[in-house]
């Protein structure tokens, strides 16, 4: 109790309020800013915390983490060019609420669902950092080979037109993902002879050329077409308006999916190696599954925003339960914290709670108390970005094309980003206009490295034998049992669907 | 007069490109991957070939259920894509000034190549006003590159290479 008590008054000082602040705010800016993310931001200012206070240093870097991950969401919801991974999910339904005219509506829902979510997870952190770790030691290969099949079907399955082409897209993100060094025999696996792929192909020229360079192209596309005559693409801003606030009281209505999508954040966030973007994903998933308008997911729901938003932001608190219980790093993002917290003397691990727990307080508490800057930073904020809506559409377009290529380029300092940032976008335009899910693309290819260990640490382990394996597995089986209901559930709706369809042509 | 019916939608023709794409995908992956001798079929070309053959599995599953559906007049049709001269001409004119942008960001510098490229972008995407359109491409190269510059401590090559001119 009294490290409690010490942990918490430690934070209450002026140095590590301070960097909150100064943390949450250029967490914000760079995770808004297309190709750069909080991890970037983490590797560049982490230099310079090494003179300060070793927990005014954790608040600044917990700062950047926790504004980063709200701050991906404002290009996401602007652009629909998310500025982090992790927001990819929020723009399926943000940008449609911007683009008809709802732009603080929805930047103010991606705001309180992201507090709201990370503060759902910070609380449950403090109450079961300990007793969840012993569940996340119990996943072995076998477990982490049936959850990610698991979030491939759900994710292919509900995120496009099609479940056959979503699973298609799926398999080609696991393809892709593929191309670099195989991580068991470190032997070069389909490089082509380029010495930039040997470390695989970049997620962020990827992720930012199916999403921003695509809708440049669009806009092309659409000027062309008021050329030739076609005024049904008469030439327009992203939206007319920022539109009204969000009043509090409608956020509160939303409570269920915030609610559900933090516990499902703080659960993955707690999984090493899953990752932001996949509880982004699923959240946004579960959200459409227990809605009763899914239809409407993907042409502008509050709560399509809400719920990725949500259960990103709890994978910040989530994450920390693997990094300061176990020592083990979930993501990127912590994996350059753990880096700094050595450089500190700070050696997170089961027993940092009996030699320093009045620090391990004092992180909760930072994590706690930055969810309020972020509320504080984003609600300034919001009202600055949603001018942004304002400007013509060729002059955001263009500036988009532009910050796409400097960000891509600045990230790796590479030309040959750029190509891939290129190819990609072709790639994503035809997937975009044939209906093959960019978002089951993404998640194959997110995942596939964790996938592709596990799989085949598990064919190894079973010895010829993988169904004897997977029935002494209880959670592996059940995330089994889980993919083959999603694929017959998936698959029915679809059939009721077409049946639908059919009675009323 | 109705228009006759054309042979293959473009969806199909697509499904098509894609099974003969994973044909050819199939044939490279042995030569690219270093398969060595791993117990259980668990090797480095499991998870490519896999891959390749789920999608040449479901892309054709998707095309017999439309071919099924185009025989059978009682099932609904899915709307096909429009691919015209507007689409191709959107794509390649952004896919060509990237590349270019790309070759001359080094020979150019980012200042004078990306003032040049927003000011393509913005002409072909319906700004006519020449005035706004170099204030705007002067105002957003700026603050790009300052904010990366001073910003992020990224240094972008901001003037042109001129010993790379010079070959």
């Amino acid at each position: 109790m009294d490290a409690l008590v010490a942990g918490i008054l430690s934070v209450f000082t002026l140095g590590p309020l301070f960097g909150i602040a100064a943390g949450v705010a250029v967490g914000i800016f760079m995770g808004a800013i297309p190709g750069l993310t909080a991890a970037m931001a983490i590797a560049l200012l982490s230099p310079i915390t090494f003179g300060m206070e070793p927990i005014t240093a954790i608040a600044f870097l917990v700062g950047i983490y926790k504004g980063g991950t709200f701050g991906g969401s404002i290009s996401a919801i602007l652009l629909n060019t998310p500025g982090s991974p992790e927001a990819t999910a929020t723009a399926f339904d943000g940008y449609p609420l911007a683009k008809s005219g709802q732009v603080k509506r929805a930047l103010q829902m991606a705001l309180f669902a992201s507090v709201a979510g990370a503060l759902l997870a910070d609380l449950l952190l403090y109450a079961v950092a300990a007793p969840f770790s012993k569940i996340a030691l119990k996943f072995g290969p076998t477990e982490v080979t049936f959850t990610v099949l698991f979030a491939f079907t759900f994710v292919a399955g509900l995120t496009g037109k099609s479940m056959l082409r979503g699973m298609a897209a799926c398999a080609f993100g696991v393809l892709c993902a593929m191309i670099g060094l195989d991580p068991m025999s470190a032997t070069p696996r389909m490089n082509f002879g380029y010495i930039e792929l040997q470390d695989g192909l970049p997620l962020l020229p990827i992720a930012i050329g199916m999403l921003g360079v695509t809708e440049v192209i669009l806009a092309v596309e659409r000027s062309i077409e008021r050329r030739q005559g076609n005024n049904a693409n008469a030439i327009q801003s992203i939206s007319e308006t920022s539109g009204p606030p969000l009043p509090v009281a409608e956020f509160l209505t939303y409570w269920k999916t915030v609610l559900r999508s933090s516990l499902i954040g703080s659960v993955i966030g707690a999984l090493p190696g899953i990752g932001a973007s996949m509880a982004a994903f699923v959240g946004y998933g579960t959200a459409r599954k227990y809605s009763k308008t899914p239809e409407k997911f993907g042409h502008g729901m509050l709560d399509g925003v809400a719920a990725p938003e949500a259960a990103n932001s709890a994978v910040v608190g989530g994450s920390f339960v693997p990094l300061l219980t176990l020592g083990i790093p979930g993501n990127v993002t912590t994996a350059l914290l753990i880096g700094t917290f050595l450089v500190h003397g700070i050696e997170p691990g089961p027993h940092v709670f009996k030699t320093n727990p009045t620090l391990i307080y004092g992180i909760f508490t930072i994590l706690f108390v930055a969810n309020f800057f972020n509320l504080g930073l984003g609600l300034l904020g919001s009202r600055l970005y949603s001018h942004i809506v304002k400007v013509p559409e060729y002059a955001s377009y263009s500036v988009i094309g532009l910050t796409c290529l400097s960000g891509v380029y600045a990230s790796s300092n590479s030309l040959f980003s750029i190509y891939v940032m290129i190819i990609f976008a072709v790639i994503g335009y035809f997937m975009k206009k044939f209906d093959y899910s960019f978002v089951a693309f993404l998640i194959g290819f997110v995942l596939a490295p964790e996938f592709e260990i596990s799989f085949r640490s598990f064919l190894l382990v079973a010895q010829g034998n993988p169904i004897g394996l997977l029935f002494k597995s209880p959670i592996a089986l059940f995330f089994c049992a889980l993919t083959l209901l999603a694929i017959v559930r998936i698959t029915w709706t679809e059939h009721g669907k077409t049946k639908k369809a059919r009675r009323q042509s | 007069m109705i228009a006759p019916r054309p042979i293959m939608t473009n969806r199909q023709v697509v499904s098509v490109v894609i099974v003969m794409l994973c044909g050819v995908a199939l044939w490279i992956i042995p030569a690219e991957v270093d398969d060595g001798q791993t117990s259980f079929a668990s090797g480095a070309a499991l998870l490519p070939d896999l891959a390749v053959s789920l999608i040449l599995f479901f892309v054709l599953l998707d095309l017999v259920i439309s071919f099924a559906r185009r025989i059978s007049m009682t099932k609904v049709l899915e709307a096909d894509v429009v691919i015209k001269r507007a689409q191709i001409l959107g794509l390649l004119t952004v896919v060509g000034a990237m590349t270019v942008y790309a070759i001359a960001l080094l020979l150019l510098g980012y200042l004078v190549a990306s003032g040049l490229l927003l000011i393509f972008l913005m002409f072909c995407t319906g700004g006519r006003n020449i005035a706004l359109i170099v204030v705007i491409s002067v105002m957003a190269v700026a603050v790009l590159y300052l904010g990366m510059r001073y910003g992020f401590g990224i240094h972008l090559p901001a003037l042109p290479n001129f010993t790379e001119l010079k070959g």
